[in-house]
């Protein structure tokens, strides 16, 4: 019995896993972009596409295209959603032709060199990918 | 000759000018093979040049055609279910949903979806959907034109769903909810099935991060109940608050229905009834007047989960006027997330159909039979439990099982399907237990 009651908790940690990510992240924009800082909150509502426009710009915003670590973890903390949660989120505003998700990227290199190429465009990558063409944002620890 | 080939051969009389005879003419053979060369690389830069150019003609129509390919965008959903009624009776719970042989039809749905995108502000949005098993048919049950007039403001012309709840829009996407489907209890007393008309939408964003959605819908159907065949028009009304994880749903609307009832037996007992007093007729066969209300929450974080809807449906003379609710609570731990819902459902007008003309007009109707049950028949109530547990296979796949036990029916037969009164009044099963199980599994996908 005891046995069972070992192995059920240390299982725990399973049914409790957040995602980790080996380093901080960074939400970069074009390095000429006249947004300089972005709350917690707008971002929420820009990267479900919710809030229209940031510092009076519309921005093009660019999302990872695959069920990595660096967008599980961005997500739960800035949109509060797991990635399942978020393609339900996206699914009830596809079918209903009321919204698309973000348009994406595979990977975070190509997110640094969209945003150094797109004036309004806004991304998130690893504090490590960026360059000096990207202006960092937010950082999210 | 090419000009290269020309300026050696100048350089080559200068030379064979100022070098002895004999060197000269072996300087004229080397400027010969290369003058050859020369003329066989040009022959192979135009062969690349025409090379070059055809592939640039592909490339223009490959880029046409990726144009064209990032014009059209395709989306779906699959869900794959077995359910099961546990009743003793051949029941068949709510509008569409599962009776008692355990097989694929009642959960089973699949969905493609185009999206053509005509230019910026303008596209045409396609779902074909297919129930009840992949040999069934598909039906077109979005089909419209959407244009964006600006920011905040789109309108939508076609056929699209009427905003009777907060998840009409996506009823079938079982992926998009927690349950393998809607709780009957509010969402099966009036049939959400699609319309043709009009819908202007509107969003925009209030102070502090609020968001707000809006529609006014202007529609038209023509379809089929269960005892009933309609022609309805409809006028709704949605709005919702978002903040954060939290969003507050307001609905209304009124309906305008002018309807046939396909039971002869109906048919008969309505004509008694509208001879005495049009208020007391089963259904007026011309402009009916069905007003909906529904208010809904929904809390989501990546940990909880909290969803409830309360829904009236009032329609005159004496088909059932309806008050129902629900209130869903789920807690995720990882992949899984166990969920526990509470419905409730009851008739509102019970009272006016014990009226003893109504009773007499039964009677005289239907040879007595149908007095016993008749309270029973129209009368609605009923409590459920439900229990699940969802798994997350992957960001595109939820894998749910569930168990469902209704309740405090009171003898009515609540939202036990009542079709077979179409063909004949004495075959109405209202289920003898008071307490039923009905057990589901379901693979939700969306892709």
């Amino acid at each position: 019995m005891s046995q069972l009651i070992k192995m059920l908790l240390l299982m725990f940690p399973f049914f409790w896993a957040a995602n980790v990510f080996a380093e901080n992240i960074v939400v970069i924009v074009h390095k000429d972009s006249v947004i300089n800082t972005i709350s917690e909150g707008d971002l929420a509502g820009v990267y479900l596409k919710r809030k229209k426009r940031v510092d009076g710009q519309r921005l093009k915003v660019v999302d990872i295209n695959n069920d990595s670590d660096i967008k599980a973890y961005f997500h739960e903390a800035v949109t509060q959603k797991t990635l399942q949660q978020l393609k339900a989120y996206w699914s009830r505003l596809i079918f209903t032709g009321k919204g698309i998700p973000p348009y994406s990227l595979d990977t975070e290199e190509r997110v640094v060199e969209f945003v150094s190429r797109t004036p309004n465009a806004i991304g998130y990558v690893g504090k490590s990918k960026m360059n000096n063409r990207v202006k960092v944002i937010r950082e999210i620890k | 000759m090419s000009k290269n080939a020309g300026v050696i051969c100048l350089w080559a009389g200068v030379l064979a000018m100022v070098c002895p005879l004999a060197s000269a003419d072996i300087l004229l053979e080397k400027v010969d093979e290369l003058s050859r060369q020369l003329e066989h690389q040009q022959e192979m830069i135009d062969v690349q040049k025409a090379e070059i150019s055809a592939l640039k003609a592909n490339v223009q129509d490959v880029s046409e055609m990726a144009d064209l390919a990032n014009r059209i965008k395709w989306n779906g959903f699959i869900s794959a279910g077995v359910a099961k009624v546990d009743a003793s009776e051949e029941v068949q719970w709510g509008n569409s949903g599962p009776d008692n042989e355990l097989d694929w039809n009642s959960d089973t749905i699949i969905a493609i979806q185009a999206r053509f995108i005509i230019t910026d502000s303008l596209q045409v949005v396609s779902q074909m959907m297919s129930r009840g098993g992949f040999e069934s048919e598909f039906d077109a049950d979005w089909f419209y034109l959407q244009y964006q007039v600006n920011e905040n403001v789109d309108v939508m012309l076609g056929r699209v769903r009427p905003q009777f709840f907060m998840l009409s829009d996506y009823v079938e996407v079982g992926f998009a909810y927690p349950w393998i489907r809607p709780p009957a209890e509010v969402y099966d007393p009036i049939p959400t099935d699609w319309a043709q008309g009009v819908s202007l939408n509107m969003n925009w964003e209030g102070a502090g991060n609020t968001y707000h959605n809006a529609a006014l819908q202007l529609l038209q159907s023509e379809d089929q109940g269960t005892v009933s065949r309609f022609d309805v028009s409809v006028i709704g009304v949605m709005y919702e608050f978002n903040y954060g994880p939290f969003t507050l749903a307001l609905r209304g609307g009124s309906m305008r229905a002018d309807t046939y009832l396909e039971n002869e037996t109906f048919r008969s007992v309505n004509r008694v009834l509208e001879s005495f007093d049009e208020d007391i007729a089963i259904i007026p066969n011309e402009d009916t007047e069905i007003t909906y209300r529904n208010v809904g929450i929904r809390y989501e974080t990546e940990k909880w989960l909290i969803l409830s809807e309360w829904a009236t449906f009032d329609i005159q003379g004496l088909f059932v006027d309806t008050e129902s609710y629900y209130l869903t609570l789920g807690r995720r731990f990882g992949k899984w997330m166990p969920h526990l819902t509470f419905a409730h459902h009851e008739s509102t007008d019970d009272d006016i159909r014990e009226d003893a003309r109504i009773i007499d007009a039964l009677g005289a109707a239907t040879g007595g039979t149908i007095q016993e049950v008749a309270q029973g028949l129209w009368n609605q109530q009923n409590d459920s439990y439900t229990l699940g547990i969802n798994y997350s296979f992957n960001s595109n796949t939820v894998i749910k099982l569930e168990a469902k036990r209704i309740t405090n029916r009171d003898g009515t037969i609540a939202q036990f399907e009542k079709s077979k009164t179409t063909d004949e009044i004495d075959t109405v099963v209202i289920p003898e237990q008071d307490n039923i199980m009905i057990y589901g599994f379901v693979v939700d996908m969306v892709f």
